[in-house]
């Protein structure tokens, strides 16, 4: 098995007039399956984690091991390659390529990674059909809901069958309804085996799914609770609704 | 106060006895509050002397007595739906009064008290979502508002606890 994501005393610092300490030594790992929250207010250095992991920045100290590659030393073409075949990202605002159908906006990483022209086709195809999107392969993203885009993009994010799924506030620009769609969408890869990292300030969607919470405060690890799903719990030993006479 | 109404507003449904009363109550919360047969007797007995509900056909078997609500109960109980809620917050969690106390006895546990008590919030969390889709699941709307509530009262606690931690980051 081994990690996924193996981060070993980790910081970045910014140098501005002042040095800004975005994260402190942090010591983090993923095992292969999970799904794992991160979660921590605005400034706690959650999206500098996330770009760690994901190749987008590079720690000033630590080690960074994600999928067997040692991100430390990686040059920026080899960075780019990894992001590409092993990284998927969704993000808040699906970031879809406005003049691109559907079916293209998904096919673009694949061709990025030079997959057949035919392969990324019916990759994009099924995935469309897995996510349950498949009608509106040829309309454009202006003329979806916000939900059916979340779901496009994260067809894109699937589509080079990446070892590992960066979610950055996922649910952020969605109202509840589609929001929670998204989420039991990203539970149900997860119970297929995807490795699914959320990021993420709302402590309900953290909990929600996944058996891993990770708070980040001030830029350290102030937490890591395992979460046990679905206990047999009577009712009354977690609601109790009752108004002494 | 909650237990009469909540029987005034399942009879006003139906006439039932009193042990349908219970199952219905319970039903209708999800079993988030178990009451005792002697308690719905009780409660019966009151909205009668009340002129509330009254006995309604013959005793049937085993001598169980049905009620039903009348014209006076359902004025009661739609006057009692109306009216909002004025009670005082109640803020039950012993957490309160550990934190007052902590705060004069032991300096230095307090962050360790803060984190345990956060991870129970957390995982309570997770079971309030497991209601809630449990309930939707089951097409009981009411029920999975119902945790939802609770879950939304929980992510307050959560958001307290993170107050106080800073707070308490700050003094050192």
């Amino acid at each position: 098995m081994g990690w996924l994501v193996d981060l070993t005393d980790v910081s970045r610092f910014y140098d501005g007039s002042a040095r800004t300490v975005a994260l402190d030594s942090v010591t983090f790992q993923v095992e292969r399956g999970e799904f794992t929250s991160v979660m921590g207010p605005s400034g706690s250095g959650k999206s500098t984690l996330l770009n760690i992991v994901a190749g987008l920045d590079r720690p000033t100290s630590g080690r960074v091991i994600v999928d067997s590659q040692d991100l430390t030393g990686a040059s920026e073409s080899e960075l780019a390659r990894f992001r590409r075949s092993r990284i998927g990202f969704v993000f808040q605002f699906f970031n879809l390529l406005s003049n691109l159908t559907v079916l293209e906006n998904v096919k673009v990483p694949a061709e990025l990674a030079r997959v057949r022209p035919a392969e990324a086709s019916s990759r994009a195809h099924s995935l469309l059909e897995e996510l349950g999107i498949a009608s509106v392969a040829k309309s454009f993203p202006a003329n979806l809901s916000g939900g059916q885009r979340q779901r496009v993009a994260i067809a894109r994010a699937l589509v080079n069958r990446p070892a590992l799924i960066l979610a950055d506030e996922p649910t952020g620009a969605l109202d509840t309804n589609a929001g929670s769609q998204v989420m039991d969408l990203l539970a149900g890869l997860n119970e297929r085996g995807q490795t699914i990292l959320l990021v993420t300030h709302d402590p309900k969607l953290a909990t929600g799914h996944g058996r891993r919470v990770v708070t980040l405060r001030d830029g350290r690890m102030a937490d890591d609770t395992r979460l046990q799903p679905w206990r047999e719990t009577r009712a009354v030993d977690l609601v109790q609704v009752r108004r002494e006479a | 106060m909650s237990l009469r109404f909540a029987v005034l507003g399942l009879l006003a449904e139906q006439p039932l006895h009193g042990y349908q009363v219970k199952q219905s109550f319970e039903d209708l919360l999800g079993g988030t509050w178990e009451v005792n047969i002697g308690q719905v007797y009780q409660t019966i007995q009151r909205l009668e002397r009340d002129g509330l509900v009254r006995a309604t056909g013959d005793r049937g078997d085993r001598g169980r007595q049905a009620y039903d609500v009348t014209d006076a109960g359902r004025d009661a109980l739609a006057e009692w739906l109306g009216d909002p809620e004025q009670q005082p917050q109640v803020l039950r969690e012993e957490i309160y009064i550990k934190l007052a106390l902590l705060g004069r006895h032991a300096d230095g546990r307090l962050g360790q008290v803060l984190d345990s008590q956060r991870r129970v919030y957390l995982q309570r969390l997770r079971d309030l979502a497991d209601q809630v889709r449990a309930a939707q699941a089951a097409g009981r709307t009411e029920l999975a508002l119902l945790f939802r509530g609770a879950l939304l009262h929980t992510e307050a606690d959560l958001k307290w606890l993170d107050v106080c931690a800073e707070e308490i980051g700050r003094r050192k």
